[in-house]
């Protein structure tokens, strides 16, 4: 726990040190997230429903993408990058010396403090949308909890998809298009294929940021897509280790 | 010098063909097919003033005009400004925004022969809408399209004389074009005072308006219209990038042996 807040001072001490940096970040954030919400706004005049979905529960829909989003930028995106960058650039044996679990310890070091500051913006759409029907007690604790587990589960496929790193594979390619396929995330899952629906949410699991939290408040959630939320993580996380202990037997560097 | 740094663009543009697949895959291939079933799923539950077909071939033509006139040179502007590299461009004899640009035209040019001019073309004539004049002054929309992409790239690549990382801006720079371009759907679904409001935004110039002339969608007097407006966005951006170079240049250290 001491690790997480000294890595919070860390990360909130460089944010005031390069205020206009953060400042940018914070607008740019703020610029993203509304055109998000703009886009659906402006198509809701013209269209009557996006697939099952009323003009105000898309809105929901869209704001449990954009937290999930904010809480991926705050807690895994620099720790994603710097994973990848230090497998390609020589410092990662560094990462590995240290005395804690690996990503963990690379998270911890690389908490990312400016796009929190959009956070309580976004929670209070959220919550707004959200209490327009009006869920119990329960189905907001599990809705939470999806949320957080559904930025892991972003988190762990990044981190699949770096470990390639390990044998020697430049990953550019495959990273891009994996970040352009999760950006369907943004779209309603009932709009498409009952095939394609099913591929992004058991193997990309880019509806894990959206549709399936969503559906918790919205009450259409079947139990295999509940279950799927929580073994998800678990799923993943035994994927990435595979790929990493065989990678590691592989991989080489060499550092001062 | 042109013609040496296009040669260059394409001989890397050829050799790393992993960059093809990510470049055709992650800009053409997946955002289509994604957009694709969204708007297959859309037409089923909404009525839409587009035939099925008639989205589709808009989307596709959309993204390829995107991509085609998409620029991404915040990532070297900052580079060069944060390391010893600008310093040293600024001590050579040749200019550094006209080297910057002659290096993303030229890859443009070698995308656009290669990739996208085969493909714009292709479609228009499977979909009988080849028709040479609005061909070319299509083209003329998309050059204005890739110059105010220039710039905003350009003002966002500069903005690193103050800002230590300019990525994430250009990240969101990228995903909010996609949206209010049009090449995520044809901006005359939306009411009819919102289509008007966009016309007087720069955005709408990056793909909407090239793509509807493209396939002769687009009244003469629009198309001089949208040239008058999209030339005063260039004239605009550009004199912000002017002073924030100067500004920037004024901040601007560096030290090197």
């Amino acid at each position: 726990m001491n690790i997480l807040v000294q890595s919070i001072l860390y990360s909130f001490k460089k944010s005031k040190k390069y205020k206009i940096n953060t400042i940018s970040w914070f607008l740019a954030d703020i610029a993203l997230y509304s055109s998000v919400f703009l886009l659906y706004l402006l198509l809701g005049l013209s269209l009557k429903s996006f697939g099952t979905y009323t003009k105000v529960q898309i809105l929901f829909y869209i704001s449990t993408y954009t937290l999930v989003n904010n809480i991926y930028a705050v807690l895994f995106s620099e720790g994603v990058s710097s994973y990848s960058s230090n497998i390609m650039n020589g410092y990662f044996p560094y990462d590995l010396l240290t005395p804690q679990r690996l990503l963990f310890g690379i998270f911890m070091k690389n908490i990312n403090f400016p796009p929190l500051l959009s956070t309580p913006f976004l929670l209070g759409i959220n919550i707004y949308l959200m209490n327009t029907y009006s869920p119990d007690f329960i189905s907001i604790i599990l809705y939470y909890s999806t949320v957080l587990i559904g930025a892991i589960a972003i988190m762990l496929i990044f981190v699949i998809v770096y470990s390639f790193q390990l044998f020697k594979f430049r990953t550019e390619a495959l990273s891009e298009v994996v970040l352009q396929l999760l950006e369907l995330a943004e779209k309603p899952d009932t709009v498409f294929p009952k095939n394609v629906k099913n591929f992004f949410t058991f193997i990309i699991p880019a509806f894990l940021m959206s549709a399936l939290p969503s559906r918790i408040i919205l009450k259409n959630i079947s139990v295999v897509e509940l279950l799927w939320i929580y073994l998800s993580p678990a799923i993943y996380f035994i994927i990435f280790l595979i790929i990493f202990k065989i990678g590691i037997r592989k991989f080489e560097s060499e550092a001062e | 010098m042109i013609m040496s740094i296009f040669k260059i663009q394409y001989k890397i543009y050829s050799m790393y063909k992993i960059h093809f697949f990510s470049d055709f895959a992650g800009h053409i291939l997946f955002p289509v097919l994604i957009n694709v079933l969204f708007w297959k799923g859309m037409a089923d539950s909404n009525v839409l003033d587009y035939s099925f077909v008639d989205l589709m071939v808009y989307i596709i033509m959309a993204n390829l005009v995107m991509s085609l006139s998409q620029v991404a040179i915040e990532q070297k502007l900052s580079n060069d400004i944060r390391s010893y590299k600008l310093a040293q461009q600024l001590l050579i004899p040749v200019s550094y925004h006209k080297k910057v640009a002659i290096e993303t035209i030229s890859s443009g040019l070698v995308r656009f022969l290669f990739v996208y001019l085969p493909l714009v073309i292709l479609i228009l004539i499977l979909y009988g809408k080849m028709n040479l004049l609005f061909f070319i002054l299509g083209i003329i929309s998309i050059l204005f399209s890739f110059i105010l992409n220039f710039l905003i790239s350009a003002i966002l690549g500069e903005f690193s004389f103050w800002l230590t990382e300019v990525w994430g801006i250009a990240a969101i720079k990228n995903l909010v074009f996609v949206v209010f371009s049009g090449a995520m759907f044809p901006l005359d679904i939306l009411p009819v005072n919102i289509l008007i409001a966009f016309k007087f935004l720069p955005f709408s110039y990056m793909s909407y308006v090239p793509t509807k002339i493209l396939f002769g969608n687009y009244p003469f007097e629009g198309i001089f219209h949208s040239y008058i407006i999209a030339s005063a966005w260039c004239l605009i951006l550009f004199c912000i990038e002017r002073n924030i170079w100067k500004f920037g240049l004024r901040k601007y250290e560096s030290c090197g042996a």
